[in-house]
């Protein structure tokens, strides 16, 4: 007992050592926990609507974007802002049509995700292969990594989590009715086309900035476990926010901590790996609690 | 044929009184994809009045309820509804009650039976603003009313299906509208938990002052508790009670759901003596 509790307090020790001797630990673990905020709020509503597909397909589509952008402003390849922001838009114009062939239900959102993103992909290699067009690996306009995070990267987190958090806030019970019954939010006279097109919207600008960030892998695992998580641990639908929070922020901490201690270890994975160890985890006890299920 | 005189009486002589028509359509035809689903329907439904409405799958019954809703607008004539024709607008401001078909709910689905009753509230309430107690307290009463206290905190999804068609019931009923309507309430429930429905229906119906639409195949109940019933197949044929007690007329008049409904009681009625005299069968007996 003795030694863990001197193995325990020497591992601390040493985390902080590390944290006063390389200053972009803290706010790496600052970027992770903001990361992770946004996301897990919004993983509530992807597990509810079958969304899950939409991060990744996001992201792949915006290699469209990065090559159509390199496209068009060619001659100024070293300002990346330009780049950037027409990657942006270009995926946001894919979340647009996403939403648009998904609304009438004929076409399921995942399909719709596959089409365009595949499209997009495609338009991507096209115009990459293109004589004077060859930029290579051009990974770095979009897969940040969380080690690497800026200040002003991390404002625009801050930003866009209490845009999410506000947002969830005041129409909380009108996305409920949404998720569980369409129909009758239309009749009691909740417009779901204006909810259907602002979620998608919101899950766009979440997947394009924290990606910026947080990197791919982060960024989608963080989309989908905390809200799956939360689906296991409560029946309230208010509390699911709350423990979609409290996972995703939980294994932000301890990943980033754990990967500073063990440096060279990257840190997005190690926090995917706690998350997914927590759903299992969770997904293990509701085997034992629930043991006559339908 | 049992009657309930005088709470009929009733709200008959009320609709008289205070005349004013709840749902008017006039001369509606509706075509869904290029098929026309609806046509030649005129239809005045007083305010307090109970509308029954038959037909087989696939004759406008569910097309006629959006209508009155304003999902769906009527490609040709003109709908009222308490004086204004209906879209998202004149819903939140005059709420209309609706009781779906029964659908199926995953068993973990995230909600309580207080939170489904209060789900009726949702539209009323301004952005960001919690609801209003009034609707908390008249969702309480509601569910105590039904006798449904005892599961105010039970996951939704863990409800049988007669228990969740009252849920939904008092989910309509949760923001007083003026109209209810209500799409086959009860398939699948058995005939005690629908007249147990239907009685507290019309107990509702009397307290509120509700207009009630319904479609439904039960036409034993409808026609002890509606004050009409229309048979619906693509237009609208009309019945009142008095036509009702004499079948026989009808099922010459009208080649509609009542026939088809009389024969399948006939039918059943065989099907049952043969499986009677099947069970009396000592072979059958020897294997059990």
């Amino acid at each position: 007992m003795a030694t863990i509790m001197e193995i325990l307090q020497e591992y601390l020790s040493q985390t902080l050592n590390d944290l006063n001797t390389y200053p972009f630990l803290p706010r790496m673990v600052a970027a992770s926990v903001l990361v992770a905020i946004p996301c897990s709020m919004l993983s509530v509503f992807v597990v509810f609507k079958r969304l899950a597909f939409l991060g990744p397909g996001i992201c792949w589509a915006a290699m469209g974007g990065i090559a159509l952008g390199l496209f068009c402003f060619s001659h100024s390849v070293e300002s990346n802002i330009n780049v950037y922001a027409c990657t942006i838009g270009f995926c946001l114009f894919v979340a647009a049509l996403v939403a648009l062939t998904s609304r009438s239900g004929r076409i399921p959102a995942d399909s719709a995700i596959g089409i365009y993103v595949s499209a997009g992909m495609a338009l991507g290699i096209l115009l990459n292969s293109f004589p004077n067009m060859h930029v290579g690996d051009f990974s770095h306009y979009l897969f940040g990594t969380i080690l690497i995070a800026s200040q002003p990267d991390l404002m625009v987190v801050v930003i866009l989590a209490l845009l999410v958090a506000g947002f969830i806030f005041l129409l909380k019970k009108d996305f409920f009715v949404f998720c569980f019954d369409p129909i009758f939010s239309k009749i009691i006279g909740i417009s779901t086309g204006f909810l259907h097109y602002s979620l998608i919207g919101l899950l766009a600008i979440t997947i394009i900035v924290c990606v910026k960030i947080a990197g791919v892998l982060l960024t989608t695992s963080l989309l989908v476990i905390p809200g799956a998580c939360a689906r296991l641990m409560t029946m309230n639908y208010g509390r699911m926010f709350v423990c979609s929070l409290f996972v995703a922020v939980f294994s932000s901490i301890l990943g980033a901590v754990l990967s500073i201690s063990i440096f060279p270890y990257p840190p997005d994975a190690v926090i995917v790996l706690i998350q997914f160890a927590f759903f299992i985890f969770l997904l293990f006890i509701q085997s034992l609690t629930r043991r006559n299920r339908i | 044929m049992t009657e309930q005189p005088l709470s009929h009486l009733r709200s008959l002589i009320r609709a008289d009184v205070n005349y004013a028509p709840a749902v008017c359509m006039n001369n509606i035809a509706v075509s869904l994809n290029g098929r026309e689903v609806l046509f030649d329907i005129d239809l005045c439904l007083e305010e307090g009045g109970f509308l029954g409405i038959i037909g087989s799958s696939g004759s406008g019954k569910t097309t006629l309820l959006n209508v009155i809703l304003g999902l769906i607008s009527p490609t040709e004539g003109s709908i009222e509804v308490f004086g204004g024709a209906p879209n998202a607008r004149m819903r939140r401001a005059i709420p209309i009650g609706y009781v779906p078909q029964i659908q199926t709910i995953p068993p973990f689905f995230p909600a309580t039976v207080f939170d489904m009753v209060l789900m009726g509230a949702y539209g009323t309430r301004r952005i960001g603003l919690p609801i209003k107690n009034e609707y908390k307290s008249h969702a309480l009463s509601l569910l105590a009313q039904m006798k449904l206290e005892h599961l105010i905190d039970h996951p939704i999804g863990r409800l049988s299906e007669g228990e969740r068609q009252q849920v939904w019931l008092a989910r309509a009923l949760v923001v007083r509208p003026r109209l209810l309507l209500l799409d086959e309430p009860f398939r699948g429930v058995d005939a005690s938990g629908k007249r147990c429905f239907f009685n507290l229906l019309f107990d509702l119906k009397e307290q509120f002052n509700l207009t009630v639409v319904m479609v439904s195949h039960e036409i034993d109940l409808l026609t002890r508790f509606s004050h009409r019933i229309a048979c619906l197949n693509k237009t609208i044929h009309w019945h009142d009670r008095s036509e009702w007690r004499n079948r026989d007329r009808i099922n010459h008049g009208y080649k509609c759901e009542l026939k088809n409904h009389l024969d399948f009681e006939k039918r059943m009625k065989e099907t049952d003596t043969k499986l009677f005299a099947d069970s009396s069968d000592p072979s059958i007996h020897h294997h059990i």
